[in-house]
């Protein structure tokens, strides 16, 4: 290549990823600080490349992995399920949360049966959006094959299979994206704090239901002032204060 | 003395066979004869139980005083079947001669009450000499003699006192209930006519030999002989005050004239008489004795809640723990046993081992538990060693973390953690087929059992995965496909679309296969244009056109009709599929105008306008009335 014509398109490129590399930076300097040890500082750096508008996978997982070093349980397991919904199959990221999930004081084992825990299990491997491009295919798929037997008649009795495959592939989108939609219903919600009570009803003065500790996990179902209604996996629910907890 | 594991003989072995039949539930005896003043040992052996095993109520067995020596525990497992066994066992002293019988007992297990037979045990009269027995010797000096009324004994001459060592106590934490015997005469302790109410508490009995002590004392200028007759140790299960009814004592006091004080314990207290060298003109009258004593109160306080370590269990008292393991090393899939030994003072039976770490890597038995109290030093003190065996997986080296111990010391009045010793067992050999169990055991410990070192493939530690090194992959998107308009308005749009092809290229489908139903529908309206035109052929006079439009409308008509084709349809095969669905009358007039659009189109008579105005009036009939027809 001749050097003369290389440079100004380098330089254009350049100008074309300012923005990306000043911010890019900030990822490197939260990695930077992370490998020194200064776990706060590399959160706050990666904070602000959050801010900056870069809500990947990879800096969610960064976060966790810097909030947990820094001993902050419930807060990594935060950013480790947000980096979920995102990449849902990262086996890396899988690995981090069930060493996290360890090491967290309260072991809640789903109570469920064991089909809706395989189709539980399946869902949390997808992304919300996934099983809905999956439909949107699937339907495409169908008009395309109805426009074909529109249009070329003599095709119709080969299309025959292609329609059963078709519908087959809509229902089953169809099951796993309204599974999908019922489960986002219920945010998941993490409690902060080293230990808070779920009570009975949306205020301290109600019985005392459990006891939960950081890094505890469940689905938001109710909200009422400052409290809200959490679901457990173990069939157990209860109000536990808003600010004890943060909502993925 | 006496120890458990001297020759045990098996008086009576009893098997109870309960409604429930895995239930075995038997008692033996070590001995099935003895001499007054000795002891003997009853165990009742209760064999997979289902359900929580109530400890057996042995409160008062005639002729002899019992006290509960421990309680011990066995599971086994052999080729996956698992068996288990408690063990209570009872020291009891013999009072009194002659042919006795222990029992029956009731034994709860899983609320469920069950009978255990008794045992004849013989009492005979005790040796002459017992130089052991601490309580045999006699007393130092003994009060004045005293006339007595006969049958008269007051409650200053003879009474008992019960008095608790301490007023206050924490929950668990033991209390002791001394019986104290005063006398001025001569008296004989019979046992309890009532036991003493402990619903609330732990109860553990302290051995009669260790607990008898006798003194002088001097109350309101009269001398006394003291006896301690019995001693309990209380262990509250719950804060609050408690009021103790300490029960009726008997004893049966000899009212004699000359030393009385002499034979209150020349016979012993237990009833073993020794052979007196006093004539027997001396001896005037026995009278036996009610002693009744006032209730005790207790004020048990709760366990601090304040720095209460994670790990407590509720053991109070004072221990040490310690374990060890059986192997260092041995092969993956072979069993070890870890033993933790929990030793020290407080109620031993109640303290629970700490728990092992989750064990990913191992599978894990609960194998067996035994306790060994002993209250030789009128403490309840004892050991507790619980085994478990624990089979490894996977060849490696490995390192079972410290288990902490946490109990309350009452004396200092704050919570203490001892802990195992760490240990580190080589595993060899190749890996175990099977997955690991999901999270068995629901230890918060942050440790697991971690493999130190790692052989091939295995881990050495578990900790998270290292951080991104670059900002790759995908990202969190900020709203969800399906929160979004356009996406349902796509899918709609796509749905239609689909929808709609299938539904016209269907429609189609169905008229290209009924060709003959629409050339049928068609037969008519198409015959009705072809007339149209000949009636306008007539009115021209144009008779040569007018017959070739009308036989053309006829045939087409009925060839449309009968799905044929026109060049091949003549009269006969009209008449063949027509005559039966029409009248003979019709028929002819079909007849008729075929036979006239020959003759007009073929012959060379002129044909005037009235014979085609004729001839469409007729074909128009035909039709119409063809019409009517249903075909099939």
């Amino acid at each position: 290549m001749k050097r003369g014509a290389f440079i100004p398109f380098t330089l254009l490129l350049l100008s074309i990823s300012g923005f990306a590399v000043a911010s890019t930076s900030l990822f490197e300097q939260g990695n930077a600080k992370y490998k020194e040890g200064d776990f706060k500082g590399a959160m706050q750096a990666y904070q602000k490349y959050l801010e900056a508008g870069h809500p990947s996978a990879a800096v969610y997982f960064n976060l966790g992995n810097a909030a947990l070093r820094a001993g902050e349980k419930g807060q990594a397991l935060v950013y480790y399920e947000r980096a979920r919904k995102a990449a849902p199959r990262d086996a890396d990221l899988l690995w981090n949360i069930k060493v996290l999930k360890g090491v967290l004081p309260d072991k809640i084992e789903p109570r469920t049966y064991f089909v809706l825990a395989w189709a539980g299990d399946l869902l949390e491997r997808l992304t919300a959006d996934e099983p809905a491009l999956a439909f949107m295919v699937f339907l495409a798929l169908f008009a395309l094959v109805s426009t074909t037997g529109f249009f070329a008649p003599a095709l119709r009795g080969r299309l025959a299979p292609l329609f059963t495959l078709v519908w087959v592939g809509l229902f089953a989108s169809g099951v796993l994206f309204a599974g999908k939609i019922w489960q986002s219903r219920d945010p998941l919600v993490v409690v902060l704090d080293k230990q808070t009570y779920a009570h009975y009803g949306p205020s301290e003065s109600e019985t005392k239901a459990f006891l939960l500790h950081e890094g505890a996990e469940g689905r938001k179902q109710d909200e009422s002032g400052d409290w809200i209604f959490l679901w457990l996996a173990n069939g157990n629910s209860g109000w536990i204060r808003k600010d004890a907890s943060e909502t993925v | 003395m006496y120890k458990r594991g001297s020759v045990l003989i098996f008086a009576l072995v009893l098997l109870c066979t309960a409604a429930r039949a895995d239930v075995s539930i038997e008692t033996a005896v070590s001995r099935s004869r003895l001499p007054v003043g000795e002891q003997l040992v009853l165990d009742i052996i209760i064999s997979d139980a289902n359900g929580r095993i109530e400890q057996p109520r042995i409160s008062s067995i005639e002729g002899f005083t019992s006290y509960s020596q421990g309680h011990s525990q066995e599971l086994s497992i052999i080729n996956g079947q698992s068996s288990s066994r408690s063990i209570y066992s009872y020291v009891l002293v013999a009072n009194s001669t002659g042919e006795k019988i222990i029992g029956p007992f009731q034994v709860v297990i899983g609320g469920r009450e069950y009978k255990v037979a008794p045992v004849k045990v013989e009492v005979t009269q005790s040796a002459p000499a017992q130089p052991s027995a601490p309580w045999s010797q006699g007393p130092v000096a003994a009060p004045s003699p005293r006339a007595m009324p006969s049958g008269n004994v007051s409650d200053q001459d003879v009474f008992v006192k019960a008095w608790l060592d301490k007023d206050e106590v924490y929950v668990n934490e033991p209390v002791t209930i001394t019986y104290t015997l005063f006398t001025r005469l001569s008296a004989t302790y019979k046992g309890f006519e009532k036991e003493p109410v402990t619903t609330g508490f732990w109860v553990e009995d302290f051995p009669p030999d260790k607990t008898i002590r006798r003194t002088e004392q001097f109350l309101n200028g009269q001398r006394y002989v003291v006896a301690d007759v019995r001693k309990l140790a209380l262990f509250p299960t719950q804060a609050g005050v408690f009021t103790v009814d300490p029960g009726t004592l008997s004893a049966s006091v000899e009212l004699r004239d000359s030393s009385g004080f002499q034979t209150f314990f020349s016979s012993n207290i237990f009833g073993s008489r020794r052979v007196s060298g006093f004539p027997n003109q001396f001896i005037s009258e026995v009278v036996e004795k009610t002693l009744v004593t006032d209730p005790v109160r207790l004020l048990v306080k709760a366990l601090p809640e304040v720095a209460r370590p994670v790990g407590f269990s509720g053991a109070v008292g004072q221990y040490e723990i310690e374990s060890s393991l059986d192997k260092n090393e041995v092969e993956a899939g072979d069993p070890v046993t870890l033993r933790v030994r929990i030793r020290g003072q407080g109620n031993i039976n109640t303290v629970q081992a700490p728990k092992l770490p989750k064990m990913d890597d191992f599978k894990v038995y609960e194998s067996s538990s035994s306790t060994n109290i002993s209250k030789e030093r009128l403490l309840v003190e004892g050991e507790k060693i619980t085994e478990t065996v624990i089979v490894p997986r996977r060849p490696g080296t490995y390192r079972i973390p410290p288990m902490p111990f946490v109990y309350f010391e009452p004396k200092s009045g704050v919570y203490k953690t001892a802990g195992t010793p760490e240990h580190t067992l080589r595993v060899t050999g190749t890996a175990q087929p099977e997955p690991p169990p999901s999270s068995q055991g629901l230890s918060a410990a942050d440790s697991i059992f971690e493999p130190a070192d790692s052989a091939e493939v295995d881990l050495v530690a578990k900790d998270i995965r290292y951080i991104r090194l670059a900002d790759e992959g995908p990202i969190l998107a900020e709203k969800e496909l399906y929160r979004s308009r356009l996406y349902w308005l796509l899918n709609l749009a796509l749905f239609l679309a689909g929808v709609a092809a299938l539904v016209l290229s269907n429609a189609r489908a169905g008229d290209a296969a009924d060709v003959k139903g629409s050339r049928r529908r068609r037969s008519h309206a198409a015959a009705r244009a072809r007339l149209k035109a000949a009636s306008q052929l007539a009115k021209k006079n144009d008779s040569g056109a007018f017959y070739a439009e009308i036989s053309r409308a006829t045939v087409n008509y009925f060839a449309d009709k009968f799905g044929l084709a026109p060049q091949g349809l003549s009269l006969h095969r009209v008449e063949e599929l027509a005559a039966e669905h029409l009248s003979a009358e019709q028929m002819n007039k079909i007849r008729k105008l075929f036979e006239e659009m020959s003759m007009g189109r073929y012959s060379r008579a002129e044909k005037g306008r009235e014979d085609m105005e004729e001839l469409l009036e007729l074909a128009d009939q035909v039709i119409t009335a063809f019409e009517k027809v249903r075909l099939k």
